[in-house]
């Protein structure tokens, strides 16, 4: 039950039937002035087990919407204790570890300490360097403005969590994290202050609360982190070893907020397909374009897929029964939907695929991997790699490995995909756009069928306003790539960028515009199904357009009650977006997207040429 | 060597038009800007013809015939073909169609041919055609009009009757000296765009409604090398009408054409390969012909093919540029590589860690840097995940070349059981029951949106962003080259005064990286997405592929083009490394590269003797003429596009 609060205020005296927690990560540059938005932690009796290796876009969610809670599988606590102890036995056996006995960026060279870690001066040394690092990391207003909304702070930690344990946090590093989201301690967090890859500044503000330095929100209430901590029952971590390294060397920002994108987009396309079934049956369409045999001359997976599900949802209706009023072919933005949309949906699953495995993997500097030996591969037995091999000792516990500079900060190609996602959903929308203006005319949806329209009356709220046209400028701003770029940062050394923070947020951006298209698209294919009940009361539109019909008849019936006072302006396209986030199209017709991402031949059409 | 050009031959009209938001201004000053800088650096190419591809047509090829397409300093002209691979037939079944073929058939000269099935598939749909018109279905775009004329009858009954025969061939006959007149200049200048629009169109046309005198004649234009002048413009990106209205004129002797790469008037040119017009009797429903996306997707077909050249190409320069900054290759290790498993960069990974095995990188080095600068540690990232978007656009292109994209839809042999929407009242109007015209088969003919050449038009973009997020880490790994704060030592420090003053330089302190990188920037902005009122909103949709496949294309050149500059560096300083370290291996791949290269750019020469062209145009030359394939053996592409 978590509206967005500028939804509800700019709502006005709309009643509007609130769902679920809240489905839809706010943009990070939205106007502060909209407020915090703590989540509802209504799965917060849940807990989701990180291991590292299968942590999925549901979970998510969970955690960082839904409140749930999260543990360490014992493997993953194990792995990460292991990693930890190769770290520190590194520097005791002279191995060079960047960002630890080395500097960081320009400073690759740099000694910053010799011999063992735990020695009393080294350790005096990097407790003291450590902490201090930690409280740097202060949300910055120059990097704002500030994340408003919680679910997506946690989104960010989470992730980090689970893909921490391939790297060498202290193990009070480790459970502090864990401890922040079990105890719904959310820092204060900026918006920016990343190039798009390593979101360093970001996840320093993480380490200022941990510290007890700065802000963060207790429950939803905002208060110094000390406070917090506090409140929390939790004493301020004392980081070790190469904790600012372990916690901030990653892309955690830009793959929760990819992988919100995912989720989000998956609920938008959803309802594409389920309103375009609605759309086919308000405008007495020929569905010819969708059947079996149409599909097989073009045997690419996902639009096959999609053109069957539509065609699921219509089973039953009378579109497949005679009528002399249908014309023989649609305006193409209606025809050709379904191939859109599907393509979308293609590259939805190439992204959804890349952020399971970046949310699954390292994407850390250095790799720290216990166990291996120089004979578990040609090149790990190569002098050059040796130098990076950690023999085992008293602080590994005997254990051996390699700890290896690396580029796997480098979030390709999710960040490519990111950008392929807002076009493939652009491409999308403008069909959608179109399809929906197309019912202004009586050339496509037959004679006398306008007097009908304007006869019933009741919400008028049609396509072809300028809102309409205005969300679809404001995708079209979305898809114009970031430019790739490189600059001479640390003399040089950090010259590469990838932009994914602002892909991400573009992705992001492009869907919620189109739960806007998708809203007027709603309320004009709903108003037609009116249209075609009163041309012909016999006729069916299909389980699932009925039922999503008649469902949205009830938080927006065809005629107002008179006696209720009169609507604020856009009453109606906001009623309509939000009944569309609190209802998933899949409560009206089973999602069962192809496990697979990539095209493939369908199977060959049987029994003809 | 540079009798080699190839890559001019590349300039042609349509690149030079197609550059997004210069598009106007070049396009109008195409002609004048000949030689220019500018012009030289905004063309689409067809640079790998006298390369790569067919290393061994090409190398078949006598250089004074290659040469005839164009030097550097040759006027903007036509571009023929070399028919190097004619005697070779590649038969077109509608089903196995590959990029590789349409290059054989487009760059090559290949000729093609029907396979019987797919002739006997084309002669049933026809059948049906006929016999679903004289069974008084309505059909798109035959007896319907087409557009917003969907619901206006044309003619009823029959076809062939002879009023309605009369009727269609008249109409044949307009649509013929039509032909030439649609689309928009400036007219395709490279022959092998064209010839790859004739294959594709020969292959999917496989599964429409063609006569066989229709098919016949796309087939003998191929073999016969008739290839008409086709407009570069007219095509919104689904269903390139104007182009394949400019291939029917040329079918009834309507323009002009070139045969065998001469000029002429189309009807001298059928005539002067023993040709006579189509006959209208026969293109009575020139639909078959023209409602196709041929003419993008015969671009995407070079562009598919083109850029895994290219790629390849770019997993090798960084195997240069490793052993040639000292770098450490931690990176690309086994663990490093196991601990984020994204399959393409995984493999692009294994791939230049294979190359450079056996290298001194993998010896001690006290003066080796811990970690390189981040573009070169994350080339392999970045060059792995243009393979992976190439990959998605090969898998989907296979699909395109081998699938109808016309409307309508003809679907011989398929009956009201097939499926359980076919057995109702609405798909049973589209049910033709069988009769004389169609030799008793039966099937349906059902519009269709098969023209929206999705997800194909989305995923060139990708793959143009994916390039261009490939590019900016190699031109940044050029430019880290000029600092010892990486390369550690400077050339003067092992190379004699006398050796850097003959050398040749590499442009690491030069502007064309950044000129080049520059271009592709432009490039690399996507086609704003419209949908504009066209047939009284009927076709209001638009999917912009033609020119999102030039720009692609065109970016592929540039990539090529830069990463001959990288080259030119890394070699530069394999000879510093070298002359630091005698001893030293770079590993059998790099090494070979390098000979190779000093072959044709030797370390040390006069500067009198040098040619008098941009080195990195030369190395670029060599690149085109030696694919990577020769010195390592090519990425093997058999997993699928997934993650």
């Amino acid at each position: 039950m978590n509206a967005h609060p500028g939804l509800r205020r700019r709502a006005g005296a709309i009643t509007v039937s609130i769902g679920c927690a809240a489905l839809f990560a706010l943009s990070a540059h939205a106007d502060d002035s909209l407020g915090y938005h703590p989540i509802q932690p209504a799965m917060s009796a849940g807990t989701v087990t990180l291991t590292g290796h299968d942590f999925t876009i549901d979970q998510l969610v969970e955690v960082a919407r839904g409140g749930a809670k999260v543990a360490l599988s014992a493997e993953a606590k194990q792995r990460e204790a292991d990693n930890y102890g190769l770290l520190l036995e590194a520097p005791a056996e002279g191995v060079s570890v960047y960002w630890f006995t080395r500097g960081a960026g320009a400073g690759r060279e740099v000694k910053q300490f010799e011999g063992d870690p735990l020695s009393p001066g080294n350790k005096a040394l990097l407790e003291k360097k450590m902490l201090a690092s930690f409280r740097r990391g202060t949300a910055n207003p120059m990097e704002g403005p500030e994340i408003n909304d919680e679910a997506l702070v946690r989104a960010v930690m989470v992730i980090r969590a689970n893909a921490m344990t391939f790297n060498a946090p202290s193990p009070a590093l480790a459970e502090m994290l864990l401890d922040l989201l079990n105890k719904r301690i959310t820092p204060v967090m900026q918006s920016r202050g990343t190039v798009g890859e390593g979101d360093l500044s970001v996840l320093n503000n993480i380490g200022a609360t941990m510290v007890g330095v700065g802000e963060a929100y207790y429950n939803g209430t905002r208060m110094s982190a000390a406070e917090a901590l506090g409140a929390a029952g939790l004493t301020p971590l004392q980081p070790f070893a190469a904790d600012d390294n372990a916690l901030t060397s990653s892309d955690a920002y830009a793959t929760a907020r990819a992988a919100f994108a995912v989720a989000d987009g998956k609920q938008a396309l959803a309802w594409a397909d389920l309103i375009y079934s609605i759309d086919l049956n308000a405008m007495n369409s020929s569905v010819t374009p969708l059947s079996y045999l149409v599909q097989t001359d073009r045997p690419f997976r996902w639009l096959n897929w999609d053109a069957n599900r539509v065609k699921e949802m219509i089973k039953g209706s009378y579109l497949f029964g005679d009528d002399k009023g249908r014309i023989i072919q649609d305006p193409e933005s209606l025809r050709a939907s379904s191939i859109r949309t599907a393509s979308a949906w293609q590259m939805w699953a190439m992204l959804r695929d890349d952020v399971v495995t970046q949310m699954n993997s390292s994407d850390h500097n250095p790799a720290i991997r216990a166990g291996l030996s120089p004979n578990d591969s040609w090149d790990l037995a190569m002098p050059e790699m040796q130098k990076y091999y950690v023999k085992g000792g008293k602080n590994s516990n005997g254990q051996h490995g390699f700890i290896f500079s690396n580029a796997n900060w480098d979030p390709y190609p999710l960040s490519n995909d990111l950008e392929a996602f807002t076009i493939a959903i652009a491409n999308m929308d403008i069909a959608i756009m179109l399809r929906a203006e197309r019912f202004g005319s009586e050339f496509f949806t037959g004679e006398g069928t306008q007097k009908i329209l304007r006869e019933q009356g009741g919400n008028l709220f049609f396509a072809g306003t300028f809102g309409n046209h205005e969300t679809w400028q404001h995708i079209q701003a979305q898809i114009t790539p970031v430019p790739p770029e490189g600059y001479g940062g640390s003399s040089g050394v950090e010259e590469l960028e990838a932009q994914s923070l602002l892909k991400a947020l573009r992705a992001q951006t492009a869907v919620e515009d189109t739960f806007r298209l998708l809203a007027t698209d709603l309320i004009t294919g709903t108003r037609w199904l009116d249209v075609r009940k009163a041309q012909d009361s016999s006729r069916e539109f299909g389980p699932a357009p009925t039922a999503a019909w008649t469902a949205f008849r009830k938080v927006m019936p065809l005629q107002s009650d008179p006696n209720a006072p009169p609507q604020a302006p856009g009453a109606a396209g906001l009623i309509t977006l939000q009944f569309l986030k609190d209802n998933p199209a899949w409560t009206f017709f089973p999602l069962n997207e192809p496990a697979a991402a990539a095209t493939a031949p369908a199977k060959k059409p049987k029994g003809r040429r | 060597m540079h009798g080699r050009s190839a890559a001019p031959a590349a300039r042609d009209a349509l690149a030079a038009r197609a550059l997004g938001a210069r598009t106007l201004a070049v396009s109008t000053l195409a002609g004048t800007l000949v030689g220019s800088t500018l012009v030289a650096s905004t063309l689409v190419t067809s640079a790998f013809a006298a390369g790569a591809p067919a290393a061994k047509a090409s190398k078949a090829a006598p250089a004074e015939s290659r040469s005839s397409a164009g030097t550097p300093t040759e006027p903007r002209g036509y571009h023929p073909i070399v028919a190097s691979r004619g005697g070779e037939t590649v038969v077109l079944t509608g089903r196995d169609l590959t990029a590789d073929q349409v290059v054989a058939i487009a760059r090559y000269g290949a000729k093609v041919a029907l396979s019987e099935e797919a002739r006997r598939r084309q002669a049933d749909a026809y059948g049906l055609l006929l016999e679903g018109a004289a069974e008084g279905m309505a059909i798109y775009g035959f007896n319907r009009a087409p557009g917003a004329g969907r619901e206006i009858p044309l003619f009823s009954g029959d076809p062939l009757s002879p009023e309605n025969e009369a009727l269609l061939s008249a109409k044949a006959a307009k649509a013929f000296l039509n032909g030439p007149r649609q689309g928009i200049g400036p007219e395709v200048a490279d022959e092998e765009i064209v010839r790859a629009l004739l294959a594709v169109r020969a292959n999917t046309m496989v599964s429409e409604a063609a006569s066989p005198a229709l098919s016949q004649m796309l087939i003998d234009l191929l073999n016969r090398r008739v290839t008409p002048v086709v407009q570069s413009r007219g095509s919104l990106g689904e269903a390139d009408l104007a182009a394949m209205g400019n291939v029917l004129g040329t079918m009834g002797g309507a323009g002009e054409a070139y045969h065998q790469g001469r000029r002429m008037s189309a009807a001298q040119a059928l005539a002067a390969a023993g040709l006579k017009p189509l006959r209208p009797a026969d293109a009575i429903y020139p639909s078959a012909l023209t409602s196709t996306n041929a003419f993008s997707v015969g671009q995407a077909a070079l562009l598919v093919h083109d850029a895994k050249l290219c790629l390849d190409w770019a997993d090798l320069a960084l195997a240069l540029d490793l052993t040639a900054l000292n770098s450490s290759v931690t990176p690309l290790s086994t663990p490093v590589q196991a601990s984020r498993p994204f399959k393409y960069s995984n493999r692009v990974a294994a791939r230049v860690l294979s190359m450079v095995k056996g290298s001194y990188l993998f010896d001690e080095d006290p003066k080796r840097i811990i970690q390189d600068p981040e573009s070169q540690r994350a080339s392999y990232s970045r060059q792995g995940s243009a393979w992976k978007a190439w990959a998605t656009l090969r898998d989907t292109l296979g699909i395109q070349l081998n699938s109808s994209d016309h409307n309508p839809g003809v679907e011989v042999g398929a009956g009201p059981a097939d499926s359980w929407e076919l057995a109702t009242p609405q798909l049973g109007k589209y049910y033709v029951k069988g009769g004389p015209e169609s030799h008793g088969q039966h099937g349906y003919i059902l519009s269709n949106a098969n023209w929206d050449p999705y997800p194909m038009a989305n995923e060139i973009e990708a793959l143009s962003g994916a390039l261009a997020n490939m590019d900016v880490a190699v031109v940044q790994r050029i430019y880290r080259f000029s600092s010892t704060f990486f390369t550690v030592i400077s050339p003067q420090d092992v190379k004699s005064a006398a050796d850097l003053a003959d050398s040749i330089q590499s442009d690491v302190d030069g502007y064309n990286p950044t000129a080049i990188w520059q271009d592709i920037q432009g490039l690399a902005h996507l086609q704003s997405i419209e949908g504009n009122p066209i047939s009284n909103t009927v076709e209001e949709l638009q999917a912009q592929t033609v020119l999102k496949t030039v720009r692609a294309r065109q970016i592929v050149d540039d990539t090529v083009r830069l990463i001959g500059e990288d080259l030119l560096t890394a070699t530069f300083w394999l000879d510093v490394r070298h002359a630091q370290g005698p001893g030293r291996s770079f590993g059998a791949a790099p090494t070979a590269a390098w000979t190779a290269l000093r072959h044709t750019v030797p370390f040390r020469q006069k500067p009198d003797e040098r040619p008098p062209r941009p080195t990195g145009e030369i190395v670029r030359d060599f690149m085109l003429d030696h694919p990577a394939a020769e010195f390592f053996a090519p990425l093997a592409t058999d997993i699928d596009a997934g993650p």
